[in-house]
């Protein structure tokens, strides 16, 4: 254990005289599940430990902007969103129907009451953490916001990747979050000196379908209102 | 026991009626019983089919009854800001809108938030253990368990601000309520059972002391084995109270829950000892009319018995009473049979006594009746007896074969009949003896009627057959005699008749001292020929021109032990008489051809002589015997003459004629003995197949002195020669006498001149001394 550490210290030692000479990384993280298929809506988040470099105007991935949450055919979208502290989300009904959007999240709680379009307001997030929304019209819709105080935070897409460009070189501690996640990910720490570097991380997960409207018994009656 | 026909009818009856009526009962009884229970079993499952369907209709009710709270925005919006005040209200206005017993709300860690009643740790333990697969399916969902050992059904659902935030339970005790309500459905006793390792709380529409026990014991079992192990099912109770038990409790909960239906006894046995009952009285009806149609059909039956056996009794007394009328055909004809048997036996009787009494052959009366008539004479002391007896009926029989014999005795009797007048006695003895008595004299009209009669030739075949009669005659004089004395008095009469020229002889007295000696004598025949007390002597027929001894006579001798010296006389005719004379006869050859043979191996080469008697002569038997003694001994048959006397051959010239041809034929000599005592003419002699001609020693004695002797002597040695036999005189005592003999051309002689008969050994001695003597003269 002294030696990795020692052999550590060595490394970063080395990287920080390489550093003035080599400007930002790229990164690609690859999430698959316990039997190797790619993973979608993982939240991977990089917390910076020492970085050897300022990041750039671009370095960050997501910004505190404004997002989204759209309810469309009677459900979230999307279903996992990662924000950083102090984003916006707009929650737009583009159904018929209207929604009666709500979190009793420790993180953000808040109500938006029997609505259709968009609503008034936008809802700030500024406190990290997780939090689940839902519809107290129709329980089964749910949604994820993961609100990270790193500036380097993503999500898997359907290929289970994430990439983050013009990456500050430096130690990072790396974070996955998943609704379905049997237990919380344990945070690996990274060391970040290549120009580009792909790694892949497998995470357990329980495999459930994502929320969707169930089958409407007045399906006929109610085409035109949906 | 039952001894008497009637008596075990009835029983019987009774017995077998009883038997079929119980057997039938039983059987009847026990499908009932069976089918009872069948039916019983049948009630009480789908009995706790309907308490599941109850429950879980219940458990949907609440189910949609607390999603519909857990769903409530308000609410969730209390329990997830844990606004207490707020929940304990909301949920015991819930509780009250449902009317649970029961309310739990835990957080998402599953801790508890809250519970009314309380509910302890321990249970709560084994509630969340109970449901950890349920929890997680994050639905919810509704457990049947003990909580603070009272039965319960809780209803769970999560409440979702959308994910699972926390729990709301509420439980609805099954209680007395519950199980009445089912019962209302089932109109079965139901019962609900909540235990522990220790206790049960029973909830229950009936007495609960009736199942106590029945779960009590079960918790002992539960202790003692796995918890899984727990009987659930139907059991019969010690009442034969039927209880059906349903586990509600998961199985591997340590504190149980259970439902129960229940069936008493009376209840589901109603009719099985509704039944019983019945079954008792028809069983005792249809005995009482049982008995009573034994009885009468017994009656029916014993009555004609009764009067049968007095009638057969009757018969066996000899009365001849009517037979009883019977209807019934078996006894009736029973009845007749027992007639018939009568008749039967009445005329068996007159035949036994007929019988009894008379010869079947003849129809005279028999020996029994003889004696007792005999008898009656014996009593008055007077009388006649005369015995009658058919001479040579043997030898008639023989000849003329027994059929025709039974003829001959069937018409003596007939003769008998027709000459006797009524008071006079006939009856038959034994073969073809006769008797015939009366209280008086009857010599007269034996002599001068009856046996003329019965000497008249008998027809027989169209050929005459003569029959000769002979009588002993015995006169009853005292009455001191028996039956048997004078029967043997008269026997002894007729022996003597027999032996006599005389056609009867009266008895007289002396007769019969001499009559049992001869009885004795013939009694000890056989064991004299064996025990050397008969012997034979040897007496020298010698070749008067060659003067030498070539053959002998054997003569019979006997010197009994206790009678002396017997002559020959005397025991041969005793022998003819008792019919032993054969048996002699053979002895005698046989011990004669033995010597024949001792002699010849001695060198000694002898003719030897035997006498043979007329029923030796006249028996064919007699042939065979010579012949196969012959052959037994290989002895050449010309050592063997036959001396026969005349008398002999004239009793029945044809057959000793035919006889003399046989023997002659098989080489032995034939020697007429005796010759000039008997009455043969000279027409015989002729026909006689003889070697030899004896002369009777009566002519020889005196016959140097008399001159008719001497004429008759030189005749029939003439005669002889003539027809070329040898002739042998006897009686030769003087020189003189031979002489004369030798002079007369006689070929051989026999006397005491040479010797008088000697044993075998003597003889021999004598014979080898004669002839060497009479050779150193020659």
């Amino acid at each position: 254990m002294k030696i990795n550490t020692a052999f550590k210290s060595l490394c970063i030692g080395l990287l920080g005289g390489l550093a003035f000479s080599v400007k930002a990384s790229s990164l690609s993280v690859t999430v698959i599940d316990q039997h190797g298929q790619p993973l979608e809506d993982v939240v991977v988040e990089l917390l910076p430990q020492k970085l050897d470099e300022q990041p750039t105007e671009n370095s960050s991935n997501s910004k505190p902007l404004s997002h989204e949450i759209g309810q469309r055919n009677r459900t979230f979208v999307p279903f996992v969103s990662a924000v950083t502290v102090g984003s916006e989300i707009d929650f737009p009904n583009y159904d018929k129907t209207r929604h009666h959007v709500y979190s009793f999240s420790k993180a953000k709680t808040f109500e938006l009451k029997l609505y259709v379009g968009r609503p008034d307001t936008t809802i700030l997030f500024n406190k990290a953490g997780i939090v689940s929304i839902g519809c107290n019209i129709h329980d089964y819709m749910q949604a994820y916001i993961y609100v990270g105080g790193s500036p380097w935070l993503g999500k898997t897409e359907a290929v289970g990747r994430v990439s983050f460009e013009e990456l500050p070189k430096g130690l990072y501690q790396l974070n996955l979050w998943h609704p379905w996640q049997r237990e919380p990910f344990k945070q690996q720490e990274m060391l970040l000196t290549e120009k580009q570097k792909d790694i892949t991380v497998t995470f357990n997960i329980e495999e459930k379908e994502k929320p969707s409207p169930p089958e409407n018994k007045w399906q006929e009656l109610f085409k035109d209102e949906q | 026991m039952i001894k008497s026909y009637r008596g075990k009818l009835i029983l019987l009856i009774v017995l077998a009626l009883s038997l079929v009526q119980v057997g039938s009962s039983i059987a009847t009884l026990q499908v009932i019983r069976t089918l009872s229970e069948e039916q019983a079993t049948q009630t009480v499952q789908v009995g706790a089919k309907i308490l599941e369907e109850v429950l879980e209709q219940k458990e949907a009710q609440y189910r949609s009854a607390i999603q519909v709270l857990a769903s409530d925005f308000g609410f969730k919006s209390a329990v997830a800001t844990q606004d207490r005040p707020t929940l304990a209200t909301a949920l015991d206005n819930h509780s009250r809108r449902i009317d649970a017993d029961l309310v739990l709300l835990m957080d998402n860690a599953l801790q508890q938030q809250l519970s009314a009643p309380a509910v302890t740790n321990h249970d709560m333990e084994r509630l969340i253990n109970g449901s950890q697969h349920l929890l997680k399916q994050e639905n919810a969902f509704s457990r049947n368990m003990v909580i603070n050992q009272r039965p319960y059904m809780i209803v769970f659902a999560p409440v979702k601000a959308p994910t699972t935030i926390g729990w709301v339970g509420m439980g609805f005790l099954l209680d007395r309520d519950v199980a009445e309500e089912i019962k209302q459905i089932t109109s079965l006793e139901v019962g609900f059972v909540a235990t522990d390792s220790a206790n049960a709380n029973i909830y229950s529409t009936v007495d609960e002391s009736l199942v106590r026990e029945h779960f009590m014991s079960q918790l002992g079992n539960v202790s003692q084995r796995e918890s899984q192990a727990y009987d659930a099912g139907l059991s019969s109770l010690e009442s034969d109270d039927l209880l059906y038990v349903s586990e509600l409790s998961s199985p591997t909960e340590s504190a149980k829950l259970f439902s129960y239906m229940y069936v008493s006894s009376e209840s589901w046995l109603k009719r099985y000892y509704e039944l019983r009952r019945y079954q008792i009285i028809v069983f005792l009806g249809v005995l009482l009319v049982a008995t009573g149609v034994a009885f009468w059909l017994a009656k029916e039956v014993s009555r004609p018995v009764e009067k049968l056996v007095r009638f057969a009794r009757s018969i066996g007394k000899g009365g001849s009473s009517q037979p009883p009328v019977v209807k019934t055909k078996e006894l009736s004809l029973l009845a007749t049979t027992l007639q018939q048997m009568n008749v039967d036996i009445k005329e068996r009787q007159k035949e036994i006594i007929f019988n009894n009494t008379h010869d079947i052959l003849t129809g005279l009366a028999n020996r029994n009746a003889a004696e007792q008539y005999l008898k009656s004479l014996v009593e008055i002391g007077q009388g006649t007896l005369i015995i009658l007896n058919i001479k040579k009926f043997r030898l008639i029989n023989d000849s003329i074969g027994y059929a025709n014999g039974d003829l001959i005795l069937k018409e003596i009797a007939q003769r008998l009949n027709q000459t006797l007048p009524d008071g006079v006695f006939k009856a038959r003895l034994a073969s073809d003896e006769f008797i015939i008595a009366a209280d008086y004299d009857i010599s007269k009209l034996l002599s001068n009627q009856l046996l003329p009669r019965l000497q008249q030739a008998i027809n027989i075949d169209d050929s005459a057959v003569n029959v000769y009669i002979n009588a002993g005659i015995y006169y009853l004089n005292n009455r001191s005699q028996t039956v048997n004395d004078m029967l043997r008095c008269a026997d002894i009469a007729l022996s003597k008749a027999k032996r006599s020229t005389d056609s009867y002889v009266l008895y007289q007295q002396g007769q019969d001292e001499n009559y049992q000696r001869q009885l004795h004598i013939i009694g000890i025949f056989e064991e004299s020929m064996v025990d050397g007390s008969m012997y034979l002597q040897y007496q020298p027929k010698v070749n008067i021109k060659t003067s030498k001894c070539t053959e002998a006579e054997a003569l019979l001798r006997w010197q009994d032990k206790e009678l002396g010296f017997i002559s020959p006389e005397e025991f041969i005719q005793l022998a003819e008489l008792s019919g032993n004379i054969r048996a002699v006869t053979d002895w005698v050859l046989e011990e004669v051809i033995k010597q024949i043979i001792v002699w010849q191996t001695k060198g000694l080469s002898l003719r030897i002589s035997v006498n043979i008697s007329v029923d030796d002569l006249l028996d064919k038997d007699f042939r065979y015997t010579v012949r196969s003694l012959l052959e037994q001994y290989s002895v050449n048959p010309r050592y063997l003459t036959f001396e026969i006397t005349e008398s002999v051959i004239m009793s029945d010239p044809d057959l000793a004629v035919e006889s003399m041809n046989f023997f002659k034929d098989l080489g032995i000599n034939i020697s007429i003995d005796d010759f000039g005592t008997g009455y043969s003419s000279l027409s015989y002699l002729k026909k006689f197949p003889a070697n030899e001609l004896k002369i009777d020693k009566s002519f020889v004695i005196d016959f140097d002195s008399n001159e008719e002797d001497r004429m008759i002597v030189e005749t029939s040695i003439g005669l002889a020669h003539s027809f070329g036999m040898k002739v042998v005189a006897e009686g030769v005592e003087t020189e003189a006498s031979l002489h004369q003999l030798t002079k007369l051309g006689c070929d051989l002689g026999q006397g005491y001149y040479y010797t008088r008969a000697l044993g075998a050994k003597d003889f021999e001695g004598w014979c080898k001394k004669f002839n060497r003597d009479t050779a150193a003269i020659d």
